[in-house]
């Protein structure tokens, strides 16, 4: 690729010289020119060879397992997945809240650590952005279609019925929706607006007609002038506040699905926090599992370098610590409240007939991120990798413990049942990973997945510490977006 | 009765006697024609217009027909969605049943029983209710035919014709009839007159679960017993008629009302639902059974008895001797004479050796060997499958050159038979029966036969060339002949009530006879080189006969749980012995024949005895009934119809997925079954028993068993309940003797469908009333098992409510939690949240499809390794499928919504009936200020007793109460203030409406002081 630079550096500065020195957040003394030719290249030139057969794969694997075993599901029943009396929710409400628990990483990246003023945020908030609203488009998928008559899935929605009813707002069920509906649009906002700038430095440089009409259509006339800037930089600041409550709010409001029943193993006040820390969890393990084989497959190793990666482990050891601390508590809790039924559960889950999901879960999210302590492991991209996929896999089995294990063995024990998936359950799950990626693929190739403008910013602050001027650009605010 | 009606009402004039003269072939066409009558408004037409004619006063039930255009013209009597009530009787071998048939607009789609006959009493047992299925089954037999060929009805007449005109020449000779148990007078009567116009003829009754009965039957009346001692007997299971022995068992059991209660001790080798009521009960192999009768009649008469149990004996012996009169023992059909005779000596009435009019089967076998029958005529039964397997009855019915099958199914018998006619199902039919105590009952038709079946009485009639051939007309001669009445008001009255209760005139068994009895000693028993096995009717599908009934292949046994399969029943410690467990096939030879059976692992079973449950492994007869359970038919012998010692075991390795309605927890093998579920359930207070001491010192010890009660608070303020009535319900645990009427009743009412074998594993069966199966005790001898009726709590602070996002389960003014269908999206969210797991969901279009065979009961199963094997998996419908069958169709109860695929669904107190009754109670108010709304809701109150919900109505021994809780005084209330009244879950603050009385057992105090029971061991116990 022909913005690969030469001068790229896999390993950071020695720290021993200056404690104090901050690393450097983009690396090979980049130009800003240098930067909008890398990112917008990713869009403009060839498409490199793993890109093409992976968007054929997962496309084929999206429309072929989820697209079929919906069809199949709509056709039939809900009955051709292994939901049963008593485990009425299973993988259905696992993958959902999964798939929402993903989605929290890229609106933390984007809105908390901008108003914490975290510079290393901008290599990576608009990959992680994109990946959010995917995730959540996966997670919305599972709620719509494990209803058992799906056609009357508008229920749900506040709207005029024929049974002249309002939907129960006392159901989480509806506080859910409304909850997963707002971070969708807030989310899509946030990034949308976020990437106008980008957007229209890809328009200046567009070299056919169409491409040309469709940035700028979607640049919505950015010009660069000051007003704009002020304009949009007003913007941005208001949707990241508005977004930094979502990021709480979201997966409290999922977790009361759960936390508002009378379900030993869900009724728990500890729910809220417990979610919203596993969510940040895993949703960094995500934007780990997919920009490391990203920035490697596209060269984008100066932009996001081994100290983003060091960031975001760091994120997931504070939070995984925080949700093995969940984990124990409640376990505390359950033998402290004294109630047979919550300690049963517990005990349940540990020993009963799901042990090897609950330890695989424990394995994955407890021990996993420890590893994390250690700067070597943290600074090696791979293992990095290995154990961020690790975490996504114990996040999984964490919903899926948390919802089969305490409903298949509850209050009457003549009820209980064991619960195993069918094919479909599996494909569907399979497929909404494929379809994920897919549309992660298709972003990468079609929009700028680094925010140039923002990462410019860096780059300058960066030279002019260094005491340089930036070269190849004279400034961030220029009105043709940045091009060289 | 004013919730009854009668054909008596109706009949007047000669038109009524004109009904039976001809078939009705149009509609006998229109349903023959084509497989699936299709043509559902053809079959209302006819419906509609033999109810018109009804309403002009010309006749009774089966009416003439006419051609008159569906109710352009109300007929008087007949309101829409209101049930007509007829009586009616339901024989299930030998053992009869007054009913009452609930039809709308002709077609009957309930049975309730006849408070008027003795054995009913207004219960029933699960299989009267689950009869008129088999009425709708669509794999009834539709046509005459010879060999494979469909012949129409006049070629069977001339047939019959001129058969009755060669047996007529010859007296009958080389003619044989086979007939099942019909208990029934006017076939007698007909025998009768075969055997004098036709002396040469064999005429032979067989039933399979008569067992080595070779006595008159034994009567007795449980309520008059004070102690009762079974021995292998399930009196109140598949042993009892109808609901007579759990009523009367019940009543003596009743300690709030008399103050007292009877004791029942059983020895048995497997648990049965008698053994759960037991008070003390002993694992023992029904092959030492007649050791410990004979001991224990030893022990009475005072002598001394030696023998493993003679402690536990000489405690029984002891509470017999103290009962007096008052003491009875029973013992079960599959026991020798030896042991009834011992019975008889402790109950002081030797049982009669019955000198049987007709011939056993082996004799008429013998006599189709030697070449003396001719002609043999089948009635019912199966023979060909159920007789036992030396008599290779197959082989020999197809040796007799012409064989005649009258059959409700084309089945294994009608396979090797030269004629089968189809029989008319007893809703179809004319006819009468005789209840043991000697009552008649009548049958009397509900509907048309709809495929032009025949009745006994017919066939037998034209057979034998009797003056009448008119099933009516048969009726009234036997009537006529039993009371001497000949007037049409005794008979009007008859048809009326159902019963004849002034008249009883028992069956005859009157004959005296000595037999040499063997002498059974304590070594006669199985040890782990020879094991015992024991053949049982099932508690479902009884002989194999409702084995294509799907209610209640579907129906769980009530302690193994199983549906659509048999397994061989066996104890931790045999199964350890021979390396299986719960699933694993194992062969089972005896006497040089074999079966492969899956095993049973289950508490309380007799070491080294292997029950085997009758009447599956069918091979025709339906699609339901084939590949269900293996054949235990292929081991029963005639020298081993009950039990024989000595099988060899031979695990074969492979595994059989079993569907049982409630999960089989790992077993621990080595001593105790620490079932986790049985272990939970009693630390979770679920279930409260006592003993009668208990019970005495501290009357509301149910209540302080559990967790504290709550303080009654909530987040919510929830609408008012402002509802004129509050309804609520008791359920006595003390008097439920588990035996499922109530799940098949509330199936019947409720038109809930049936699932498969495969959803069951699926955990997905649909019953809306769950009988939960606890056990309780310490170790296998110590096996306690209770049952707990479990269906909507209707709790007034719901948790189902608050989670449904649509309103689709909200709360009534009158305290019932309600399932609004049409607004159910299927989100399963109030499943989850509902304590007691009791609703269902639809996770299929279960009414469109079909339970069919194959499936893929493989995914379901934890353990694989699974070997293919014939299943019963649901045929999953597609969006656009037809609807259901037409002829199932006509089984559903009209008032009820038969549910789409995707909804939730479950008890709904029967709201249809509530309703009901309250528009009655409107109605009789009349308009004026006492009928006012208030608050949106009529405030008249429905009188105490006027609602019986489907499961109360049904229950034999009345353990289900249901009323107005608001309603100081109903009976209801007054149960739920009862001290042994408690809530399940009740620290949950759910506040449910349904509470449950605790159970007591009357323990002797000096079995109960004593730290073990006896361990029912024998002496090769110590291996």
């Amino acid at each position: 690729m022909s913005v690969t630079s030469a001068t790229t550096s896999p390993s950071l500065p020695d720290p021993s010289a200056d404690p104090a020195a901050r690393a450097p957040l983009v690396l090979g003394n980049k130009s800003l020119g240098d930067v909008t030719n890398m990112v917008s290249g990713l869009v403009e030139n060839k498409a490199p060879r793993g890109w093409l057969a992976a968007v054929t794969i997962t496309g084929l694997l999206a429309a072929g397992c989820l697209g079929g075993m919906i069809t199949y599901l709509f056709a039939t029943g809900v009955g051709v997945w292994g939901s049963q009396h008593p485990v009425m929710w299973q993988w259905d409400i696992t993958n959902f809240v999964f798939w929402i628990g993903i989605g929290h990483a890229g609106t933390l990246i984007s809105a908390i650590l901008f108003l914490l003023r975290q510079k290393w945020r901008t290599s990576i908030n608009r990959s992680a952005e994109a990946m959010t609203l995917f995730a959540v488009m996966c997670a919305g998928i599972f709620p719509g279609i494990h209803i058992g008559r799906w056609w009357m899935v508008w229920f749900m929605a506040p709207v005029p019925n024929a049974n002249a009813i309002w939907p129960n707002f006392r159901s989480p069920l509806l506080w859910d929706v409304v909850a997963v509906t707002t971070y969708m649009i807030v989310s899509f906002l946030f990034w949308y607006v976020g990437m106008i700038p980008d957007l229209a430095t890809l328009r200046d440089r567009a070299t056919s007609k169409v491409r040309q009409f469709l940035f700028g259509f979607f640049a919505l006339g950015w010009r660069g002038s000051n007003r704009q800037w002020r304009h949009y930089e007003m913007a941005y600041l208001i949707l990241a506040g508005i977004s930094t409550p979502l990021v709480l709010s979201v997966h409290t409001v999922v977790s009361f699905d759960f936390a508002t029943s009378v379900l030993p193993g869900w009724h728990a006040t500890i729910f809220p926090p417990y979610f919203v820390a596993g969510a940040i969890f895993s949703g960094f393990a995500m934007v780990l599992t997919l920009l490391i084989p990203a920035r490697q497959l596209f060269g984008l190793k100066d932009l996001i370098t081994v100290k983003h990666i060091d960031n975001m482990t760091k994120v997931i050891l504070a939070t995984g610590s925080m949700v093995a601390y969940a984990y124990a508590m409640e376990f505390f809790t359950a033998y402290y409240s004294g109630n047979p039924y919550e300690s049963f559960v517990f005990a349940n889950r540990a020993s009963g007939p799901y042990w090897w999901a609950y330890w695989i879960m424990i394995t994955c999210n407890v021990i996993t991120p420890q590893f994390f302590w250690f700067k070597t492991i943290r600074q090696n991209p791979w293992i990095v990798l290995v154990l961020a996929i690790f975490v996504n896999i114990g996040m999984w089995f964490e919903r899926f413990v948390i919802i089969v294990t305490s409903l298949h063995r509850d209050f009457t024990p003549a009820a209980w049942h064991y619960f195993t998936p069918t094919y479909v359950d599996i494909l569907t799950f399979v497929g909404s990973i494929a379809l994920f990626l897919h549309l992660f693929l298709l972003f990468i190739r079609f929009l700028p997945m680094i925010a140039m403008s923002e990462v410019k910013g860096v780059v300058q602050a960066q030279s002019l510490a260094a005491g340089r001027e930036p070269t190849g650009g004279q400034d961030r605010r220029e009105p043709e977006g940045g091009a060289p | 009765m004013n919730y009854w009606r009668s054909i008596g009402d109706l009949v007047k004039g000669p038109g009524f006697l004109r009904w039976a003269q001809d078939e009705f072939p149009q509609m006998a066409d229109e349903l023959e024609q084509k497989p699936d009558v299709p043509s559902r408004r053809r079959f209302l037409q006819l419906m509609g217009a033999s109810l018109a004619m009804a309403g002009l006063g010309v006749s009774g039930c089966r009416r003439p027909e006419g051609k008159i255009v569906p109710y352009n013209k109300k007929p008087v009597d007949v309101v829409l969605g209101k049930g007509m009530y007829y009586a009616t009787t339901f024989v299930l071998a030998g053992r009869a049943v007054g009913v009452l048939a609930e039809t709308h607009e002709g077609r009957p789609t309930k049975i309730e029983g006849n408070p008027l006959h003795p054995a009913s009493r207004g219960g029933t047992d699960l299989f009267a209710q689950a009869s008129v299925l088999d009425l709708y089954d669509p794999d009834r037999s539709r046509n005459f035919l010879t060999g494979k060929t469909v012949a129409d009805r006049e070629a069977f007449v001339a047939m019959a014709k001129s058969l009755a005109i060669t047996l007529k020449e010859t007296n009958g000779k080389g003619l044989a009839i086979l007939s099942e148990d019909y208990a029934s007078p006017a076939v007698e009567m007909l025998f009768d007159h075969i055997r004098k116009t036709l002396p040469e003829a064999i005429i032979c009754v067989y039933e399979p679960t008569a067992g080595t009965r070779d006595f008159a039957p034994v009567r007795y009346d449980l309520s008059q017993a004070d102690v009762i001692v079974a021995l292998d007997c399930d009196l109140l299971g598949t042993e009892d008629e109808g609901s007579r022995n759990k009523l009367a068992f019940a009543a003596g059991r009743a300690v709030d009302q008399t103050g007292k209660m009877n004791r029942l001790y059983v020895v048995e080798p497997v648990p049965t639902i008698t053994g759960a009521a037991a008070d003390h009960r002993m694992r023992l192999p029904a092959s030492l059974i007649p050791a410990l009768a004979q001991d224990l009649a030893a022990a009475v008469a005072g002598g001394p008895i030696g023998g493993p149990h003679a402690a536990w004996i000489k405690t029984v012996a002891d509470d017999l001797i103290a009962a007096g009169k008052r003491g009875l023992v029973v013992v079960g059909s599959r026991q020798p004479g030896a042991a009834q005779v011992a019975a008889g000596q402790i109950n002081k009435r030797i049982p009669l050796f019955s000198e049987n009019a007709t011939i056993s089967i082996s004799t008429l076998a013998e006599a189709i060997r030697g070449g003396k029958v001719q002609t043999l005529l089948i009635l019912g039964g199966n023979p060909a499958f159920n007789a036992p397997a030396d008599l290779a009855m197959a082989a020999i019915i197809r040796s007799v050159p012409f064989t005649l099958r009258l059959g409700l199914h084309e089945d294994e018998t009608s396979a090797v038979c030269t004629w089968h006619i189809p029989a008319a199902h007893y809703l179809e039919s004319w006819g009468d029966a005789r209840a043991t105590d000697g009552t008649v009952s009548v049958i009397q038709p509900m509907i048309e036969p709809m495929f032009g079946g025949l009745t006994p009485l017919e066939l037998l009639a034209r057979i034998s060339g009797y003056a009448k051939n008119d099933a009516y007309e048969i009726t009234r001669d036997s009537f006529a002949k039993l009371t001497g009445l000949m007037n049409q008001d005794a008979w009007q009255a008859f048809l009326q009530e159902g019963v004849l209760n002034d008249i009883k005139i028992p069956r005859n068994g009157n004959a005296t006879g000595n037999a040499i009895l063997a002498t059974f000693n304590w070594e006669s028993g199985p040890s782990a080189d020879k094991p015992e096995i024991c053949f049982a009717a099932d508690a479902s599908i009884f002989d194999g006969r409702f084995a294509n009934n799907g209610w209640l292949q579907e129906c769980p046994d009530p302690v193994t749980k199983l549906t659509w399969d048999n397994a061989a029943i066996v104890s931790s410690t045999t199964a350890k012995y021979f390396k299986v467990d719960t699933g694993d096939v194992i062969r089972i030879e005896h006497d040089g024949r074999s079966v492969e059976a899956p095993v049973y692992v289950l508490p309380g079973v007799a070491d080294w005895s292997i029950t085997l449950p009758l009447g599956y492994g069918r091979i025709k007869g339906g699609t339901l009934c084939k590949d269900t359970g293996f054949d235990a038919y292929a081991l029963r012998t005639t020298s081993a119809m009950g039990f024989a010692v000595g099988a060899k075991i031979t695990p074969t390795g492979r595994k059989y997925p079993l569907a049982t309605t409630q999960e089989h927890w790992a077993i621990d093998l080595n001593k105790h079954f620490a079932n986790v579920a049985d272990v939970q359930a009693k630390e979770r207070a679920l279930i409260r028993e006592g003993s009668a001491d208990e019970y005495q010192k501290d009357p509301g010890f149910a209540g302080k068993m559990g967790e504290h009660a709550p303080i009654r608070l909530n987040i919510y303020t929830s609408p008012k309940l402002v509802g004129a009535n509050q309804w609520g319900m008791t359920i006595d645990l003390n008097a439920c003797v588990g035996c499922n009427a109530c799940t098949l009743a509330c199936q019947a009412e409720n038109n809930i469908p049936i699932v498969g074998k495969d959803e069951v594993i699926r955990g997905r069966e649909m019953h809306w009333l769950r009988l939960d199966r606890y056990f309780s005790g310490d170790d296998n001898d110590q096996v306690k098992v209770t049952f707990e009726p479990m269906a909507c709590q209707h709790c007034e602070n719901a948790p189902c409510e608050p989670v449904c996002p649509v309103n689709a389960t909200v709360h009534s003014p009158e305290g019932l939690n309600e399932m609004v269908y049409n607004r159910c999206i299927g989100t399963r969210y109030c499943s989850n949240n509902c304590p007691y797991k009791v609703r269902r969901f639809n996770f299929f279009d279960w009414n469109k499809g079909t339970i069919r065979e194959g499936g893929d009961a493989t995914a379901a199963t934890k353990d694989g390794n699974i070997e293919p094997h014939p299943t019963r998996g649901f045929s999953r419908p597609q969006l656009m499928q037809p609807p259901m069958q037409e002829m199932l169709k006509m089984a559903q109860n009209p008032n009820v919504t038969v549910r789409m695929r995707g909804v939730m669904e479950k008890c709904t107190y029967c709201v249809q009936r509530i309703e009901g009754a309250k528009i009655a109670a409107r109605s009789a108010v009349g308009q004026g200020p006492a009928n006012a709304i208030v608050n949106g809701e009529p405030a008249v109150k429905v009188a105490d007793g006027a609602i019986m919900t489907a499961c109360q109505q049904v229950c034999p021994t009345k353990a289900i109460l249901f009323g107005d809780v608001s309603d100081p005084a109903s009976k209801v209330s007054l149960a739920q203030k009862h001290p042994r009244s408690y809530e399940v879950l009740e620290h949950l603050n759910v506040r449910p409406r349904t509470r449950y009385l605790a159970k007591i057992r009357n323990l002797n105090p000096r079995l109960a002081s004593s730290p073990k029971e006896p361990s029912g061991k024998t002496p090769a116990d110590h291996l």
